[in-house]
């Protein structure tokens, strides 16, 4: 009898904690409300060859990615620097005599599991490509500079750059938490992390507009307001296939000791 | 050691399979002289490109200057090896890039190493090992993390695959690729790879995995070999072992041994693999030099 009446007080108990420490709850009209279609890049690549043999699913993969690749390399202007031919992206870039390339990945056991690239985005103003890299649970994209031929991957398919390409703005998404990441450029070029935010401080704010349910969010949406300051909206949908999201949005900014701050915004 | 003794020997080394008494080591008699097949070793073409220099680079957080020295190397060793072929005209590498014109693409079919960037820990790399030039076929090696694999390119159709092991070479009729895991915990295991005629890889090569049983008969035997040879006391030369196909139903794998870790001589243990026709299974059997 005695451990069941414990149980039952602590259960009782625990309720009570609950319903003390339940956090305010935005009202409705602090919510705002996007359609996701238009938040989405309207350049994502999705493939929807079918598995029945590896050469007509290679084929099938490769004609979709080509008119895709070449549509979108003819749209930006770049038609005489991106091409892409079969399983493989050309880039001209001033520092290798060949193009720089990026080719999709063949599985060494025959299995359909192959990772492919996909142009993604262009800022024709600072002449940065973006590239999607397609994994089997996974997306990332690889930075392209045309004018010098740097590149780097980042994990996660939302990053920006800062206007002054000083830093970058990222967050992984597929990882299930809104990881929100500064990444400084160094003397070489690449970007090194910078800054990361501690989710702890994410979650009050979150939870004020999802309630104590964790979501993964449906879109990401990152500007750069200045360089020191990037915002960062998260999408949230009530219903898994609901086509409006509301949005979460966070700020990251410099603070006068150089260190970066996240906050959030109502 | 006269032939009937050296026949009781192979008798004793091919039946006692599955046999209690076999277990204990003193029951394998050892080779004689006369059972043992030399061979000088060739210097082949570089199995590796040596990138050592580079590493002091790396140390020095300079990352860029250690990639750029890494690629050079590579680059110098694929070019020079390229030409030596003939093939300047085809195959090219530029930094970490291999690149090879074949008719079935306008821009050539690329092969790019992964620097595993920012800490190279988990770097790949691929590298010319090896050319047909009757078949036009190029093998190139893909260094993994701990192994290798192959990639072979058919310079007259385009048609390329990246298989596991190393070491793999095409059956004349190209409807088999036998070669060596390469895999360090089983590096004495033969791979062998089939042309599929259907099913979902059908014009790919198909790694045939599928007699277990047979395979550990092999490995037992092959167990007993080296010990006949008092092989397990020699040092095995990996990048001499060479894979001979005789026809289309049968190939030799040989391994090599030196006595010493320095020594240009070595001896040869010849596995040989026949194709059983009714049973459409591939069987190893040993021989001596004495026997061939």
């Amino acid at each position: 009898m005695r451990p069941l009446a414990i149980l039952i007080s602590s259960i009782f108990l625990n309720y009570i904690g609950i319903a003390q420490a339940q956090p305010p709850q935005a009202a409705m009209e602090e919510y705002v409300w996007e359609p996701l279609k238009q938040l989405k890049n309207p350049n994502y690549f999705q493939s929807d060859c079918q598995y029945d043999r590896l050469a007509a699913y290679k084929l099938c993969l490769e004609d979709k990615l080509e008119t895709h690749d070449n549509q979108l390399s003819k749209q930006w202007g770049l038609t005489d620097r991106v091409i892409r031919e079969k399983d493989t992206i050309y880039i001209k870039v001033p520092n290798r005599h060949k193009p720089l390339v990026f080719r999709d990945e063949q599985s060494l056991f025959n299995l359909p599991d192959s990772d492919y690239y996909s142009l993604y985005d262009y800022q024709p103003s600072q002449q940065i490509l973006y590239l999607m890299m397609s994994y089997v649970e996974a997306e990332n994209i690889v930075l392209i500079d045309l004018n010098t031929g740097f590149n780097q991957e980042f994990a996660g398919i939302d990053i920006a750059v800062s206007p002054d390409g000083s830093h970058i703005a990222s967050v992984d998404r597929f990882l299930g938490i809104e990881n929100i990441t500064i990444w400084r450029r160094g003397l070489s070029g690449r970007y090194e992390i910078d800054y990361e935010a501690n989710i702890d401080e994410l979650i009050p704010h979150l939870d004020y507009y999802n309630g104590s349910d964790r979501h993964y969010a449906e879109e990401v949406d990152i500007n750069w307001l200045d360089n020191n300051k990037a915002q960062l909206d998260f999408y949230f949908t009530l219903n898994a296939a609901d086509d409006m999201g509301y949005r979460v949005r966070f700020n990251v900014l410099k603070t006068s000791q150089s260190t970066w701050q996240v906050r959030p915004i109502k | 050691m006269t032939k009937r003794i050296l026949m009781t020997a192979i008798i004793a080394l091919v039946t006692c399979s599955a046999s209690a008494l076999c277990s204990a080591e003193n029951q394998i008699p050892h080779a004689a002289a006369e059972d043992y097949a030399w061979v000088i070793l060739e210097k082949g073409p570089p199995q590796w490109i040596d990138i050592t220099p580079c590493y002091n680079h790396n140390q020095n957080q300079q990352f860029a200057n250690y990639q750029s020295c890494v690629f050079s190397a590579r680059e110098a060793a694929d070019n020079r090896q390229s030409r030596v072929w003939g093939l300047d005209a085809k195959v090219v590498r530029e930094k970490d890039t291999l690149y090879i014109d074949v008719p079935n693409r306008q821009l050539p079919l690329v092969f790019k190493d992964d620097m595993g960037v920012p800490d190279a820990e988990y770097e790949t790399s691929y590298m010319l090992s090896r050319f047909d030039e009757p078949r036009q076929l190029l093998y190139l090696t893909h260094s993994l993390y701990e192994s290798n694999s192959t990639v072979i390119v058919d310079l007259n159709s385009g048609f390329w695959q990246e298989l596991w092991g190393e070491g793999l070479v095409m059956s004349p009729d190209r409807h088999y690729l036998a070669g060596f895991e390469s895999d360090i915990e089983a590096n004495d295991r033969v791979v062998i790879w089939k042309k599929s005629t259907d099913g979902f890889d059908q014009g790919y090569y198909k790694s045939i995995h599928d007699n277990y049983e047979q395979y550990d008969d092999q490995q037992a035997l092959k167990e007993r070999y080296k010990k006949f040879y008092q092989a397990d006391e020699a040092y095995e030369v990996y990048n001499a072992r060479k894979i001979t196909w005789l026809d289309n139903t049968q190939f030799n794998a040989d391994h090599f041994y030196t006595v010493n870790d320095e020594d240009t001589a070595a001896f040869r243990l010849r596995y040989n693999f026949v194709l059983e026709q009714d049973t459409d299974q591939w069987r190893m059997f040993v021989r001596t030099a004495s026997t061939n």
